[in-house]
C-alpha cells in the first residue's frame, strides 16, 4: 500500500484548457505528501475539468504536473499513477464487486493480488459485498467499493470527484469520518472536489478555491474559511454582509465609510479610498443593554430591527437592517439556537449589534488581497 | 381526445400486425392449395439452407468484425472529416442492393479488381461473391448499430479504466467489447439476418446458378422465374422460419421477451 512519501508530492503549475467558451488559465496547485487537500468552487467553475486535466484525460493541456518530482504532463493517463474516484463511480457493471476491485489491482501488477484484495476489503469494510453485482450496491457501497478499485492501483495520489454528493445526510456524515481514517491510515496525497463548505472544512487539511477556471486562493482550510482573499471568494464562502465604502485615516486608527453607517477600526489601514467591507455573520453579536462591552466590539455598536429569522438544525440565520431609513443597510448575523431563547428574538423586534473588529475583512478597490 | 388518440394508437398497430399475419396466411393457404404438386428437390432445397446459413454467417461475422474498430473511431473521436466518412459509411444503406452488385461487378472487371481475385480466387459468378455481395450490404448496417451500442456507454468508463493502468488496447478488450457484448450480439443477429435475405447484390455478382450460387432468395427467384410456385414457396417458408428465429433470439437478448 502506498505510504506517506515524496511520491505523493504534486506541483502543478500553470494548468491551462481551453474547451470551446471554457478555459482553465494558469492552474497552481500545490500538495505536500499524505496531505488532504480540498479543490472548492461553485458549479460550473472548471473542479472535474482541472482534475482531468492532471489525470491526462483532456487532450490540449499546458502546464507543468509533477507528481513525486516526476513530470507527467507528456504521460498517457495510465502511466500517472493517479487513482480516479468519478462523481458517479462509474462501477464496471459487467463485474461483480470482486472484478471490480481486482481490475484495479490488475491494471499495474506489481502486488500479490489476493493480498492487496484482502487489506483494502478489511480497511474499507467491504468484505461483505464481495459477491454481489454493483446494480445492488447502496450509495456509500458504490462510493468505498469505487475508492478500493482506485486503491488498488496503489496511486500515489487519489482524486475524488464529488464522492459525497448522493448520499444522504447521515451516509455522508458516515462516511467523512471512515474515508478520514481510511487516508490517514494510507498516508495516500488526496484531492477532493466538493461545493459543499461543510464537507470541505470536515475533510481538509488545505483548501483551494476555483472561480471561473482559476486557483482565487488556495492555503489551510481555516485560514482560507477564516481569511477569504477577494469579495469573489468571500462571496463563495457564503460571507453576504459584503459592502462597498471608503477607507479613511483616522487620529485613533481609520474609519470606513458605507452608505448609512461609518464603522471604525482601532488599527490604522494600509488602503484609502474606494473599499470593500466583508463582515462575516459569525463575527456580528447581539448586544445586551447596561452589559459591559470588550474592546473589540465597543467602537461599532449599531441599533437595528431583525426583519427575518431563521431556524436550522444548529444554528440560527438574521437578518437585521441598521442604517437610516434613507440608506437601510442589512446584515446577516450567525448564533448558536440557544442565544434565540436567551434573548427572546422575534422578527420585527429592535436590536443592538456589535461588530467583532479582528473579523473585519477590508478589501481594496482591485479586490486582489486583504489587509 | 384520449379515447380517439387511443384508438388511433392500438388500431394502427393491429392494422399492421394483421397486414403481416396475412402475408404468412397466404404463404400456408398456397402451400396448402398445392400441396399434391411436386415439391421441389431435397438436395436443392438443402444446398440452398446450407449455403444460405455459410455465407450469411461469414458475411455477417466479417462485417461485425470489420465494423467494431470502425464504429469505434466514430462513436468516440472527433476529426476533420467524420461527417463526410460518416455519410460514405452510410451509403451501403441506403442504396439500392442491385446498384451494389452492379459497382462490385463493375469493380472487378478494372485492373485492382482482378488483381484482387488473381490473389484470393474466383469472385465474380462464385460463392466468394456471394459473401462480398453480402457483406458489401450490411457493413453500414453493422456500423450504423454498432456505433448506436458504443454510444451508450459512458466514456468515462474507458477514461477511468486508464487511471487504473490499462492502455486504450486493453481498454477496448476489458472494458468496451464486455458492455458492449450484447449489443455486439445483437448487431451480429440482426446482420445476419439481413444477410441471408440478400439477393439484388448478390445475382449481380455471384449470379443465379441452380445448385452453385443459390442461396435461398435466389431459389426463390429462380423458383418464381420456372412458375415452380411449391417449390418458391418452400424455399421463403424456410427463409421465414430463419429470420423469425433471428429476431425472437434479439428480442431475448435484449430481455425483452416476445
Amino acid at each position: 500500500m502506498v505510504a506517506a512519501s515524496e511520491r505523493g508530492r504534486l506541483e502543478v503549475r500553470g494548468l491551462s484548457l481551453r474547451l470551446g467558451a471554457f478555459a482553465l488559465e494558469g492552474v497552481d496547485l500545490s500538495c505536500e505528501p499524505g496531505e488532504y487537500h480540498v479543490l472548492i468552487g461553485p458549479t460550473g467553475c472548471g473542479k472535474t475539468t482541472a482534475v482531468k486535466a492532471l489525470l491526462g484525460l483532456h487532450s490540449g493541456v499546458q502546464g507543468s504536473i509533477q507528481l513525486g518530482g516526476e513530470q507527467l504532463a507528456d504521460q498517457p493517463p495510465e502511466r500517472r499513477r493517479m487513482g480516479y474516484v468519478p462523481q458517479r463511480q462509474r462501477l464496471f457493471p459487467h463485474l461483480d464487486v470482486e472484478g471490480n476491485l481486482r481490475f484495479g489491482i490488475a491494471g499495474r501488477g506489481g502486488e500479490d493480488a489476493g493480498e492487496l484484495l484482502h487489506r483494502l476489503v478489511d480497511l474499507l469494510d467491504i468484505r461483505h459485498l464481495l459477491r454481489r453485482r454493483v446494480g445492488q450496491l447502496s450509495g456509500g457501497e458504490r462510493q468505498k467499493v469505487a475508492l478500493a478499485r482506485a486503491l488498488g492501483s496503489q496511486p500515489d495520489l487519489v482524486l475524488l470527484d464529488e464522492p459525497f454528493s448522493a448520499l444522504d445526510e447521515g451516509s455522508r456524515r458516515r462516511l467523512w469520518l471512515e474515508l478520514r481514517a481510511v487516508f490517514s491510515e494510507l498516508g495516500t496525497t488526496v484531492i477532493h472536489i466538493t461545493h459543499s463548505l461543510e464537507e470541505a472544512s470536515a475533510m481538509g487539511d488545505s483548501l483551494s478555491v476555483m472561480l471561473e477556471g482559476r486557483i482565487a486562493q488556495q492555503g489551510p482550510v481555516r485560514a482560507v474559511l477564516d481569511r477569504p482573499a477577494s469579495p469573489a471568494v468571500a462571496a463563495f464562502l457564503g460571507y453576504r454582509n459584503l459592502y462597498q465604502g471608503r477607507a479613511l485615516g483616522g487620529a485613533d486608527g481609520a474609519r470606513i465609510e458605507l452608505e448609512g453607517l461609518t464603522v471604525g477600526l482601532a488599527e490604522p489601514l494600509s488602503v484609502r479610498g474606494p473599499v470593500t467591507l466583508c463582515v462575516r455573520p459569525q463575527d456580528v453579536r447581539i448586544v445586551e443593554e447596561g452589559r459591559p462591552l470588550q474592546p473589540a466590539i465597543a467602537r461599532n455598536v449599531f441599533p437595528g430591527t431583525l426583519t427575518q429569522l431563521l431556524t436550522l438544525s444548529e444554528s440560527c440565520v438574521a437578518l437585521v437592517r441598521l442604517g437610516t431609513r434613507e440608506q437601510p443597510l442589512d446584515l446577516e448575523l450567525r448564533f448558536p439556537v440557544h442565544l434565540q431563547r436567551r434573548f427572546g428574538l422575534r422578527e420585527g423586534q429592535a436590536i443592538r449589534l456589535g461588530l467583532w473588529e479582528p473579523g473585519l475583512i477590508v478589501y481594496p478597490a482591485d479586490a486582489s488581497g486583504s489587509t | 381526445m384520449n379515447r380517439l388518440f387511443q384508438a388511433v394508437v392500438v388500431g394502427t398497430t393491429a392494422l399492421l400486425a394483421l397486414a403481416m399475419l396475412a402475408l404468412v396466411g397466404g404463404l400456408v393457404v398456397e402451400l396448402a392449395r398445392h400441396s399434391a404438386v411436386q415439391p421441389p428437390d431435397l438436395r436443392e432445397v438443402l444446398f440452398a439452407v446450407k449455403l444460405s446459413l455459410g455465407t450469411a454467417t461469414a458475411s455477417s461475422l466479417l462485417a461485425t468484425v470489420i465494423a467494431l474498430p470502425v464504429a469505434y473511431l466514430l462513436s468516440r473521436h472527433q476529426f476533420r472529416g467524420k461527417v463526410l466518412l460518416d455519410t460514405l459509411l452510410d451509403l451501403p444503406i441506403v442504396l439500392s442492393p442491385i446498384a451494389l452488385g452492379a459497382l462490385l461487378l463493375v469493380f472487378f472487371r478494372t485492373a485492382p479488381g482482378q488483381a484482387i481475385e488473381a490473389l484470393v480466387g474466383p469472385i465474380v459468378f462464385d460463392v466468394r461473391g456471394i459473401v462480398l455481395a453480402q457483406f458489401v450490404v450490411v457493413v453500414g448496417l453493422a456500423i450504423r448499430l454498432l456505433v448506436a451500442t458504443f454510444d451508450g456507454i459512458d466514456p468515462e468508463y474507458e477514461q477511468l479504466a486508464r487511471t487504473l493502468g490499462y492502455d486504450r488496447v486493453r481498454v477496448f478488450q476489458r472494458v468496451l467489447l464486455p458492455m458492449a457484448g450484447p449489443g455486439v450480439v445483437a448487431t451480429l443477429m440482426l446482420v445476419w439476418g439481413r444477410a441471408i435475405g440478400e439477393f439484388g447484390a448478390t445475382m449481380m455478382l455471384a449470379g443465379a446458378t441452380t445448385m452453385k450460387t443459390e442461396t435461398l432468395p435466389v431459389a426463390i427467384h429462380l423458383n418464381f422465374e420456372a412458375a415452380d410456385i411449391t417449390s418458391a414457396m418452400i424455399f421463403i417458408a424456410v427463409l421465414l422460419v430463419l429470420s423469425f428465429g433471428v429476431l425472437v433470439a434479439v428480442r431475448r437478448l435484449h430481455g425483452r421477451g416476445l
